[in-house]
């Protein structure tokens, strides 16, 4: 090249061509790829709520769906998209979705403790005032309501079952519940043990598996010692003495000599858990109340099983607080059918329906009505059973009412767990903390396990150490 | 300055000729060229604070600056030269036109003329340009485009969420490498950038549906109007175990779905273990023991006293490909000795009946093989003289002691019994690929550059600590017997893997069964796992249909058939019938969707059973009838245990009678263990565990020929 047949500005004119050129393309391939639509036809005229898989006995959810459907011929109809897998991966799918800007879904169903986490991050419709006024607030339990509403005070999702931690105890054994982690211990004996049929037996078991439910019973623990573990005013998260003694207690338990707690209780979720104290390998069990139905179905359990308040600090106080569960339902920004969906979540949370699921399923309902009026499933749908010998439910009204009551007061006394910048890293690393206390080192250590917390709850970069 | 005039050259021009200029200059040009339209959209998006576009814009403006007042003429030249510019682009494009129209006319271009060639050059350097600007492009697109989120108090915003899935026995290794890499990520940007939720695969014959119905779960689609079940969070990224099984999913995938290749990350050899103190006797009978075929070992492992054991091809993908490489001989031989009259079946695929001697070797455990964990799993627990086909890299994992799924979780020293494995010299091997999925077009840019990130950091050789080979079938390592550190890497072809499915569908034992569903109001009686019996038994059937091909026949019924107390009847739901897609779709299913509660007011147990293998008679070979029930047999008037063995030793072809107990007590029912003890039937207890390995279990079961 010479610079009589080339010279450099022309050069340099061919370049910055060049590069305005590729720049177009670029910026035409990005907006090809990531101006999309939003993965669902806007023509489609039906309102789609998205939750975990129906863990109801008799698909008792999806009958609801198929009421509203039945009571809107003309439309719109609902779909439920069911997500198998369990609370991680429906939030996995959840978040995954709002990030991409999708407008899959209308209605989400939401595991209480992601609510914030979705809030914060903006993906949440609000209700207005007028909204909310249609859906008579005062009649919902004060905390389950609580668990949708913003920092900014304003509402993002309204109750749709809740759920809360419980003790049940074998009574044929025990005379009545303990009301103190000690006295659990006391009430452990070997004569105790000895009445039950199972193998491997020991006094509790309980859910302490590495998942978000070792998160629960770790906080459960906390209480049930009258400690707490919060962010304080620098960010920083504070364990205190009274909570690392409850955590210390609950790892001794598992790894002392005579252990407390049945050792298997390292790998079990819930079902487990609950198949083992069926099994008659404990004398207690923590779990939530999804149990009461399923042990009061069995043959030999049904009359020898009660259900009570966690233990608490002390023998003269109240009872320990269970950590609040649940689901609520909320409008994602993106939703195609909004107003439609409001109506929707309105139809779900009216006292008709969660009267059935509380008689029928063993949920946790929301509303005051629905432990007030309480009726068993059957005179409900007019279910009649073909065999006279056989009870067409699974609870009868009268169990029902003795529930409400116990449960009415748990929910009442029951906590949420703490309210960081990052629910999720606080979780993981809090459980996986335990599991290894539980399973190998034996001991909880106060300041590391704050200093941890601190470093994955999201208000300073993230060590390596946060899983 | 001395030399200026020497060269004889207007030197007084040369010398002012600012050479850094022009790349200072043509660089500010692409960057403003790129930097600007990125940044416009990002603000329009509200992605991207005005600040930093505004600091970049006044740092260019200053340049710029400083470049036309130090270089006065530069503003003068550059109106003059565009001018020029434009002309030489003009007479380029129709220089071009000349040359292409010349070729096209027959003639010799003129471009090899040594003016052209400036040309050429010219060409080349604006590709050159135009490569090296979309890279750079690219670059700034990933580090400008964060998540949108407004949560500013946290560095990064939302973490970006990554669906992965991968085969069973490969999520501990690509968790393990996940959390890795988020730990890298995080240290790099000082915040959380990505969390990642690894997901184990579902079976392989629903990942072939979930592909080509947008993530849908097949057997639960059609059970109820108004509910769709997904198989999970759909995938951001795919690892499966082959790139032939990747195309053959791609070529089925609905339109909705994009599937992209992006690369083997790592390769594993399929290998055939045994048991240590087999090897010896294994290589005495193998013809070349350094080099053995898979025939030649199959021939071997009874010689040696082993059974064979592979993972169950319906719902592992390690089954399928390593049925695949089983059955290549069965070609080959055909290829070369169908001419030569070896005495071959008459109809149909002459190769069918060494595949259906191949099956028959194969080996069930009496426990789920829905992987090749769960294969090795089995035997840890259950030492017996089996070989196992599986990846070289379970074989480690199993070797190691290390965690292998549901019931080996715990930690254990070394494991029972130390395999060995052969290296087949026809075996091929798993060579991972990276897939990328994108659903209905949903893409995120903060997304796709975490996916190029996390898929460099596997590349990167992350899984080679967990027994993996790199891309070449290298390791650095060997840590087994019989091994060497380097493996050829022969890939599975697509057309193997259709091509195994459907003759395993051929060579395995054909069943003819029959589901019989307990009705009686106990059924409703909700389980741990807090859905009722019925939904378990209804989940257990719908599952079944996977394992059956065109040739198995099904039907269901149930009992008892109306609500009377005294009521012995059975109520046949779908006939049986050749379990074609049709027979599925339109009677099996509709009929297992009513199924929602149960009703009936008796439990005739034995009546139904007895029912059933009456029904089955002359339906098909090997029948079987699956009583899903909680078990007391409680009702007036019907039959007892002792009187349904007779009838059913009396039958003409006796059925199986397999218990699937969903009730409390499980299999220890006592109306369950009156047939049981006599061995009347046999009991799996499907209370909990996982659906698709107590189905595969059972069928695996039903399959095995011999005595019932």
């Amino acid at each position: 090249m010479t610079a009589t047949t080339s010279p450099w500005p022309l050069r340099a004119v061919a370049f910055a061509a060049a590069a305005v050129l590729t720049a177009a393309t670029t910026v035409y391939q990005h907006e090809s790829r990531y101006r999309h639509g939003c993965g669902r036809s806007r023509d489609d005229n039906t309102i789609v709520m998205v939750s975990g898989e129906d863990i109801t006995p008799g698909r008792r959810r999806e009958e609801l769906i198929k009421t509203w459907n039945d009571q809107h011929p003309l439309g719109p109809r609902v779909r439920l998209v069911s997500l198998p897998g369990g609370s991680d991966q429906e939030y996995s799918q959840m978040l995954a979705a709002q990030q991409l800007g999708s407008c899959l879904y209308d209605v989400l169903s939401l595991d209480v403790v992601w609510m914030q986490e979705f809030i914060r991050s903006g993906y949440l419709d609000p209700f207005t005032p007028a909204e909310l006024a249609g859906l008579d607030q005062p009649a919902f339990l004060p905390k389950t309501w609580a668990t949708g509403a913003g920092r900014d005070g304003r509402q993002y999702a309204i109750p749709f079952t809740s759920d809360v931690g419980l003790l049940y105890y074998r009574k044929d054994i025990v005379k009545r519940p303990p009301r103190t982690w000690d006295e659990l211990r006391r009430m452990t004996t070997p004569a105790a043990l000895r009445r039950l049929p199972g193998r491997d037996k020991a006094g509790l078991v309980t859910q302490l598996a590495d998942y978000e439910g070792l998160t629960v019973n770790g906080m459960e623990a906390v209480w049930g010692a009258g400690g707490t573990i919060a962010e304080g005013q620098d960010g920083r998260i504070v364990v205190d003495d009274a909570a690392a003694a409850g955590l210390h207690r609950l790892v001794d338990g598992m790894t002392a000599s005579s252990p407390l707690i049945l050792a298997d209780s390292a790998e079990f979720r819930e079902s487990d858990s609950l198949t083992a104290f069926i099994d008659g390998r404990a004398l207690f069990l923590r779990d939530w109340p999804y149990a009461y139905p399923v042990i009061a179905a069995d043959p030999l359990l049904k009359d020898r099983v009660g259900v009570a308040e966690l233990p608490g600090p002390a023998p003269d106080g109240p009872p320990g607080a269970g950590a609040l569960g649940g689901q609520d339902l909320a409008i994602p920004k993106n939703a195609l059918h909004k107003e439609e969906a409001r109506r929707f979540i309105r139809f779900l949370t009216e006292p008709a329906q969660q009267r059935r699921l509380y008689a029928c399923t063993g949920y946790v309902p929301v509303r005051v009505e629905a432990y007030r009026d309480v009726a068993a499933c059957s005179q409900l749908t007019g279910e009649r059973p073909a065999n006279p010998r056989e009870s067409p439910d699974s609870l009868t009204a009268r169990q029902l009412r003795g529930l409400s009551g116990i449960l009415l007061r748990a929910i009442d006394r029951a906590r949420q767990r703490p309210d960081v910048l990052y629910y999720p890293g606080f979780s993981r690393a809090f459980h996986r903390y335990l599991h290894d206390a539980l399973t190998q080192r034996g001991v909880v250590d106060a300041g590391a396990l704050s200093r941890l917390l601190t470093t994955c709850a999201g208000r300073t970069p993230p060590g390596a150490v946060c899983p | 300055m001395p030399s200026e005039g020497d060269r004889g050259i207007p030197e007084h021009d040369a010398g002012k000729r600012p050479t850094w200029a022009i790349v200072v200059f043509t660089l500010t040009g692409s960057v403003v060229a790129f930097a600007a339209p990125l940044g416009l959209t990002l603000m329009q998006t509200g992605r991207l604070q005005p600040t930093w576009p505004a600091v970049a814009a006044l740092a260019v403006a200053v340049v710029l600056g400083r470049l036309f007042t130090r270089f006065p003429d530069l503003t003068d030249r550059l109106v003059r030269e565009l001018g020029g510019a434009l002309h030489s682009i003009v007479r380029w494009w129709s220089a071009t036109g000349r040359a292409a129209a010349g070729f096209l006319r027959g003639r010799l271009p003129a471009l090899t003329k040594p003016g052209r060639l400036v040309l050429v050059r010219q060409v080349l350097a604006i590709v050159l340009v135009v490569v090296l600007g979309a890279g750079a492009g690219r670059a700034l697109a990933g580090r400008l485009l964060p998540a949108p989120s407004p949560r500013d108090a946290v560095p990064c915003g939302d973490p970006v969420e990554l669906r992965v899935l991968t085969p069973p026995e490969d999520r501990d290794a690509v968790q393990s490498a996940a959390d890795g890499f988020a730990a890298d990520q995080a240290r790099r940007r000082h915040c959380r950038p990505v969390h990642i939720t690894v997901n184990a695969q579902v079976p392989f014959s629903d990942l072939l549906q979930g592909f080509a119905t947008r993530w849908q779960d097949p057997s639960k689609q059609p059970v109820s109007t108004g509910v769709m079940a997904l198989l999970g969070p759909p995938p951001d990224i795919w690892l499966p175990a082959a790139t032939a099984e990747a195309d053959y999913v791609a070529g089925r995938a609905h339109p909705d779905v994009t599937l992209d290749d992006e690369g083997s990350i790592a390769t594993s050899p399929l290998v055939f273990a045994v048991p240590d103190d087999y090897a010896q006797r294994m290589a005495e009978n193998l013809p070349d023991p350094d080099a053995p075929t898979w025939a030649d070992l199959l021939a071997a492992a009874p010689k040696a006293g082993l059974r064979v054991a592979r993972p169950d091809p319906t719902v592992s993908e390690a089954g399928v490909l390593a049925t695949a490489d089983l059955y290549r001989a069965s070609h080959a031989g055909h290829r070369a000795g169908g001419t030569g009259g070896t005495g071959r079946d008459g109809g149909g695929d002459p190769g069918d009946r060494d595949r259906r001697a191949v099956e028959e070797q194969i080996a069930s455990l009496g426990a789920p093989l829905s992987s090749a964990h769960d294969l090795l799993c089995a035997i840890r627990q259950n030492p017996a003289p089996v070989a196992v086909i599986v990846p070289e890299q379970a074989l480690l994992d199993y070797d190691q002691a290390k965690p292998l799924g549901v019931g080996c979780s715990l930690p254990i020293a070394r494991p029972p019994v130390p395999y060995r494995p052969f290296h087949p010299a026809d075996a091929r091997v798993l060579d991972y690929p990276f897939v990328r999925v994108t659903w209905q077009g949903q893409a995120d840019a903060a997304r796709d550059t975490m996916i190029d990130r996390f898929r460099s950091w596997l590349a990167g050789g992350t899984l080679q600590d967990a027994g993996f080979r790199d891309r070449s079938g290298h390791t650095e390592s060997v840590q087994l017997p019989n091994t060497r550190l380097e493996t050829e890497v022969r890939r599975f072809t697509r057309t193997e893997i259709g091509r195994a499915i459907a003759e395993y569908r051929r060579a395995r034992l054909l069943v003819t069964v029959d589901f019989v569903i307990d009705v009686s109001g106990s059924m409703n009686r909700p389980t741990p796992e807090r859905v009722s019996e019925l939904d378990r038994a209804r989940e257990l059937v719908a599952q079944a249909v996977d394992f059956l091909g065109p040739s198995d026949a099904v039907g269901l019924s149930t009992f008892p058939g109306g609500r009377a107390v005294d009521d012995v009847t059975s109520a046949v739901r779908a006939e049986v019938a050749p379990a074609a897609a049709d027979h599925i779709s339109k009677d099996l299913q509709p009929a297992l969707a009513r199924l929602g509660r149960a009703h009936g007011g008796s439990t005739p147990l034995y009546n139904a059973i007895d029912d059933a293998s009456k029904a089955l008679v002359g339906k098909g070979d090997n029948p079987a009838v699956v009583v899903l029930t909680d078990g007391d047999d409680h009702v007036r008037g019907g039959i007892g245990a002792a009187e349904l063995a007779k009838r059913l030793a009396a039958a003409p072809e006796r059925p199986r009678i397999v218990m699937l107990a969903t009730g409390p007590k499980g299999c220890d029912e006592p109306d369950v263990t009156a047939l049981t003890a006599t061995r009347t039937a046999v009991c799996y207890n499907a209370t909990s565990g996982e659906t698709d390995g107590l189905t595969s279990l059972v069928f695996a079961e039903l399959r095995k020929g011999g005595s019932r």
